[in-house]
């Protein structure tokens, strides 16, 4: 059974026709991938559960600088999501929207969102800690800590 | 050995290798059940995905890059199964993009898949 969803109704139609335009992470079909709107705003689709007749979501609005910025490993995909709230888009097997929904973060089952820190690819461990282990001594320690003040 | 009969025409193409080797497939059933190995194609999930793409199986070569995928979508099943494929059990291809080791493997037709996996991790 998929997680309970409790979170307000929204017009399913500003999601369609909910067709991956960049497809991120593919698990036997596409799980996180971009598309474009129904008023052509770029979303970002992330697969959260699914049973025998139809898939969950987790959809919010990006720019193209996150979506270059998760494929780059600058951002873990929990990172991207991390809104306060964004959609819930449910479809059919045949990949057709059934309902949509405003949901609160929170109300959303831990396990069912990407785990903390969990990168689009195994090979893109966190920059910050990739640099730290190559060039230990050759980052001044200014530079580093304004670095980690940013993450 | 073939391929089913639904499948697209030259579906995967004939220079797709043949399956070998070890690969890990995220289950939720210990042991692997025959749910656990059902194509895009097989559930009618998708039908505008790939046509030939979602007749395969997603596997991947290495524990570590299942195990991320597992921990990325971790309602996809709690478990790692392995397994070892042959040339009697289909092709296998690895899938263009940056998902490293990412392989799609086309069973043949009557192949018992989920008997030639074997849980090797639990994820709590």
């Amino acid at each position: 059974m998929m997680w309970e969803i409790i979170g307000v109704p929204v017009d399913s139609k500003r999601f369609e026709p909910f067709e991956p335009l960049r497809i991120l992470n593919y698990y036997d079909g596409p799980r996180i991938f971009t598309f474009h709107a129904a008023d052509d705003e770029l979303c970002l689709a992330c697969w959260s559960d699914e049973d025998e007749t139809q898939s969950r979501f987790l959809v919010l609005p990006v720019s193209e600088r996150i979506v270059s910025d998760l494929e780059a490993g600058l951002l873990s995909v929990r990172e991207a999501l991390a809104q306060p709230q964004f959609w819930v888009v449910d479809t059919g097997i045949e990949g057709v929207i059934r309902g949509a929904w405003l949901v609160k973060a929170i109300d959303v089952p831990e396990d069912a969102q990407p785990q903390v820190g969990t990168m689009l690819h195994r090979s893109l461990e966190p920059v910050v800690r990739k640099r730290m282990m190559i060039e230990p001594l050759q980052i001044p320690g200014g530079i580093l800590r304004s670095s980690l003040e940013e993450v | 050995m073939s391929f089913p009969l639904d499948w697209p025409a030259e579906c995967p193409s004939a220079v797709t290798p043949d399956a070998e080797g070890e690969v890990f497939r995220i289950v939720k059933e210990n042991p692997p059940g025959a749910s656990d190995m059902l194509s895009h194609h097989e559930t009618g999930k998708l039908p505008k995905a790939d046509p030939c793409l979602r007749c395969g199986l997603s596997v991947f070569r290495t524990l570590d890059d299942a195990l991320n995928q597992q921990k990325l979508l971790p309602r996809l099943g709690k478990r790692i199964a392995k397994g070892h494929l042959t040339d009697a059990d289909g092709k296998a291809a690895p899938t263009p993009g940056q998902q490293p080791t990412h392989t799609i493997w086309w069973p043949f037709e009557g192949i018992d898949r989920a008997a030639k996996f074997v849980v090797v991790q639990e994820v709590a």
